[in-house]
């Protein structure tokens, strides 16, 4: 059987008057089915990005996906119609974002935009699908659905629309669900309720989730694995445990250490002294070198390729064997 | 991420480039097709302003009667009007009045309006409400008739509607010009002058002046074409320019009564109405888009 | 709700007060005797004290304007000089014209500026949204009354499709209303496009697209229902434009509304008439904007249920 989900290769950048502009470089990663994979990085780090083209959203926007391939059970849905793809999107692959507050449109009732989804793909009657509605906002905890279907996003709280937002998305069983940022811009006690209710509906459903955000406490709280992005590409790769007990790459590392608390809204990281690499201006090399401890000469010269030991991937040349015979290695 | 929001010139950039910016700037303006092209048209409108009465063909003025309402030809290409004259050379004589009055209108309406905004939002308070409780009661009054009320008051004629077209055309200068200055209030410089004892005369017009003027010249642009609108909409209902003048507005006004029998009397001053107005909104926008970048959208 | 809309009403009345102080004070600026300029230009002595009288322009000014302020209230305009009918009768035989060449005006306006502004958001940047912002930079450039005489000459002279004035048959009406709205269709399509290409930038937008709706569930369904709610108030502010056009358009078609009134009146220097037509043109766009108000906060569901 393959793979839930296979991103191979995958090139995405923005046009600009200044020419197209890359911001995710040849990423390739893997999610299965009933499994959680988080994707960890700074701002910048074309995380988003990559979690906007599995989805292809770029619509109204100048982004476009160049090259390589998504595989969805399989089919590549890069090679997919607009019509086809509008098809999976919302039933197949559905996506969380970061903003519950904005995310919701503040003109509509709750239930229309509960129903909206449910009639289109699972082409149910309005009264059908308003019932069905109910027992989805009742499933992700929310007390008194039958009331919230009738009211505005602006009376509900953050935490709420968040609920919403899932019920929403996963009301059509989707094999795949992308959550980008789902509990950055809420409340300490509200993002730890979310993941809690975000782990049940995975255990209920057994649908893969790819987890996107810059914080690691987050991941630590629920992914299966970790994939590590930095500028564009990925860097390292592993288990959540296998990554917290034995990070390799200078990064990761940086990104344990300064790891804020589970709740910190905080998008930098402190221990690592600048800032991600902009993409008009990448520094030759090794992305990450002029912010690393570690680097060494080769790092400011030359681009490392991602190295395995066992499950465990690292884009970084201290873990190359050539360099290491020739004695440059310097473990920092 | 789109060509306009880098095409923007933001007043940062203009400060840094000082040298130059007049420079850069009118490099992205050309950039600009309809808001340059239109900016050649008013180049164009001005000169003949100038040298129009020197380069006609015709006088203006001269009745000729063996050339009454005659169909536009070579020798007058727009045709003549019911006293045989060259609308072609009426219409550039009256580029003066019409251009002319608009310009002091707007120029009126934008020093007062200015003045006002920039006490009103610099000083705040009471003097601050008590000029946009003025403005809400100006604007309670349609545009036009307010202006056709004060005409009405004054009694017809040119200066009388340079003075009506000022006086609406107040009240929205004074609050762009006050949101424009509350924001320059906002900014650090401002306070640090504050707190070295400048005094507010001082700081309004060395500071906060010059950084509400981008906001004021694309507003003015954009008010000289209703201004000439309303100028020719006074004028056409007899309450404006005399209607033996060659003021645009007017001589569609004496035009109606010959419609039916020689259109081009009528079409040729209402075309270069439009065309004129036309200009200053496009050249408007255009230069909102690369001067004002929130006002786009 | 009804809190904020009688917290309107009640805003109103100071302005309703000073605006309508002003037009009081219409008379008394004109320079010249008011009791002369309100028994016309052609009244003997007696009639001008006479009036002056029964006007009460003896009394001092504050005293005027209480009396000037029932009348107003209780209907009495005074009377026409030139005609010596009640203003208020002269006013009563106009009013239905304007009012449906308006109303026609801006639903044809409302219509046809909403599609233009959504064709031109939808096609962003493409020829069709190029060729509909030109539409609508040429239709706020357009003297309304040049429209008006070209019209004439087409569909009147030429064609003889449509009558060239009067206020007889719905056919009068077409091209007075065509001429009167093309400038606020103008302005409610560039405003539809901006309002609409702002919308679609929104956070819902995309998760509408991630729910797996079409462009034109994203676009009718939830773009332009937001972006309605601003145009609304862009049309009200708009009206003000609207009347001040019905003066010019109705006299290009000799339209017997309150706009030829208005301008035989001061032709004529008949001005309790003028007092009267100024008041009431300001009295309309003070109502008109309150309701669009009132409708801006009813459509907004953040207001609706503060």
């Amino acid at each position: 059987m393959p793979d839930l989900l296979e991103v191979k290769n995958l090139k995405t950048g923005f046009h600009t008057e200044n020419g197209f502009l890359p911001v995710v470089h040849g990423i390739s990663f893997h999610v299965n089915q009933g499994e959680i994979v988080g994707l960890v990085g700074e701002s910048g780090s074309g995380k988003s990005v990559t979690s906007l083209s599995i989805l292809r959203l770029f619509h109204d926007t100048h982004g476009e996906i160049v090259d390589g391939g998504i595989l969805y059970k399989g089919e590549n849905i890069l090679t997919f119609s607009e019509k086809k793809m509008t098809k999976y999107r919302g039933k197949e692959l559905s996506m969380i974002f970061q903003e519950p507050m904005t995310a919701l449109n503040p003109v509509l009732k709750i239930g229309k935009q509960m129903r909206e989804t449910i009639i289109l793909h699972l082409g149910m009657s309005k009264k059908e699908a308003h019932q069905y509605a109910i027992e989805k906002l009742k499933s992700v905890g929310i007390p008194r659905a039958e009331q919230v279907m009738e009211d505005y996003p602006h009376q509900l709280s953050g935490g709420m629309r968040q609920r919403v937002i899932i019920a929403m998305q996963i009301s059509c069983n989707p094999s795949l669900l992308i959550a980008d940022e789902p509990t950055t811009a809420l409340d300490v006690t509200i993002q730890a309720q979310i993941l809690k209710l975000m782990e049940e509906i995975q255990e209920k459903t057994n649908m893969g989730i790819l987890l996107i955000t810059h914080d690691l406490g987050v991941v630590a709280e629920i992914c299966d694995r970790v994939i590590v992005m930095y500028a564009g590409r990925i860097v390292e790769e592993a288990t959540a445990v296998e990554l917290f007990e034995n990070p390799k790459h200078p990064y990761t590392k940086g990104l344990i250490e300064s790891a804020p608390k589970i709740g910190s809204k905080k998008d930098r990281l402190n221990s690592i002294t600048g800032t991600v690499p902009n993409p008009n201006n990448m520094p030759k090399g090794c992305k990450f070198a002029p912010r690393c401890p570690s680097a060494m000469p080769i790092c400011h010269e030359k681009e490392p390729e991602l190295m395995a030991d066992g499950d465990h991937t690292m884009r970084c040349w201290l873990f190359d064997e050539e360099v290491e015979k020739k004695g440059e290695m310097q473990y920092g | 991420m789109s060509n306009l929001q880098t095409e923007t010139i933001t007043m940062e950039q203009m400060k840094t480039n000082k040298d130059n910016r007049f420079l850069q700037f009118w490099r992205l303006f050309r950039r600009k097709k309809p808001a340059a092209i239109s900016f050649y048209f008013i180049l164009f409108l001005f000169i003949m302003m100038i040298i129009g009465p020197f380069v006609t063909p015709y006088d203006a003025a001269e009745p000729n009667y063996t050339s009454v309402l005659e169909t536009p030809s070579a020798s007058h290409l727009f045709g003549t009007d019911e006293y045989g004259r060259d609308i072609l050379s009426r219409i550039i004589a009256g580029a003066r009045i019409s251009l002319s009055v608009s310009f002091c209108a707007v120029t009126l309406g934008a020093i007062v309006g200015s003045i006002l905004g920039l006490i009103s939002g610099f000083i705040g308070k009471r003097v601050d409400k008590l000029i946009m409780r003025t403005c809400d009661v100006l604007f309670a009054f349609p545009e036009l008739i307010l202006a056709i009320g004060i005409v009405a008051i004054l009694g017809p004629g040119l200066k009388n509607v340079i003075i009506a077209v000022a006086f609406f055309s107040v009240p929205s200068f004074a609050r762009i010009v006050r949101g424009a200055t509350l924001e320059v209030k906002e900014m650090l410089f401002v306070e640090a002058e504050e707190s070295l004892g400048a005094s507010r005369l001082r700081i309004m017009l060395k500071h906060v002046f010059p950084e509400t003027l981008p906001t004021i010249i694309v507003y003015y642009t954009m008010n000289v074409g209703t201004a000439i609108l309303a100028a020719a909409s006074l004028s056409f209902l007899g309450l404006g320019a005399e209607p033996s003048s060659p003021d645009w507005g007017a001589m569609l006004s004496v035009s109606r009564d010959y419609i039916g029998t020689a259109f081009h009397i009528v079409f040729f001053p209402g075309l270069i109405i439009f065309l004129t107005v036309l200009a200053f909104n496009l050249l408007g926008d255009g230069l909102r888009e690369m001067l004002d970048p929130k006002m786009k959208d | 709700m009804w809190q904020y809309i009688v917290k309107r009403l009640v805003s109103l009345i100071p302005l309703l007060l000073v605006v309508s102080f002003i037009v009081f004070m219409f008379i008394h600026i004109i320079p010249g005797d008011p009791a002369r300029l309100l028994a016309g230009k052609d009244a003997t002595a007696e009639e001008v004290e006479m009036a002056r009288a029964s006007l009460g322009l003896d009394k001092p000014l504050y005293e005027q304007y209480f009396v000037y302020l029932k009348d107003t209230l209780t209907g009495d305009m005074g009377y026409s000089v030139k005609s010596g009918a009640a203003v208020s009768e002269l006013i009563g035989d106009r009013i239905l014209p304007t009012l449906g060449l308006t109303f026609l005006s801006i639903i044809w306006a409302l219509v046809v500026g909403i599609l233009i502004g959504v064709i031109s958001a939808v096609f962003r940047n493409k020829w069709l949204d190029h060729l509909g912002m030109f539409i609508a930079v040429s239709g706020i450039s357009l003297p309304n009354f040049w429209v008006g005489l070209v019209l004439i000459q087409l569909f009147s002279v030429q064609l003889g499709i449509f009558p060239t004035g009067g206020a007889e048959g719905w056919k009068s009406y077409i091209m007075p209303s065509f001429a009167l709205g093309a400038g606020i269709m103008a302005m409610i399509a560039r405003f539809t496009r901006s309002s609409l290409v702002e919308s679609m930038k929104q956070d819902y937008i995309r998760m509408g697209r991630a729910k797996g709706l079409g462009s034109r569930q994203i676009i009718f369904g939830h773009g332009l229902k937001n972006s309605l709610i601003p145009v609304v108030t862009v049309a009200g502010l708009q009206f003000g434009f609207l009347l001040g056009g019905s003066v010019v358009v109705e006299t290009v078609f000799s339209f017997p509304g309150l706009g030829t009134l208005l301008i035989d009146s001061i032709q004529f220097r008949d001005y309790p008439v003028v007092q009267a037509e100024i008041l009431l043109f300001a009295f309309q766009f003070i109502v008109v904007n309150m309701i669009i108000d009132i409708a801006y906060s009813y459509l907004n569901p953040k207001i609706r249920y503060e």
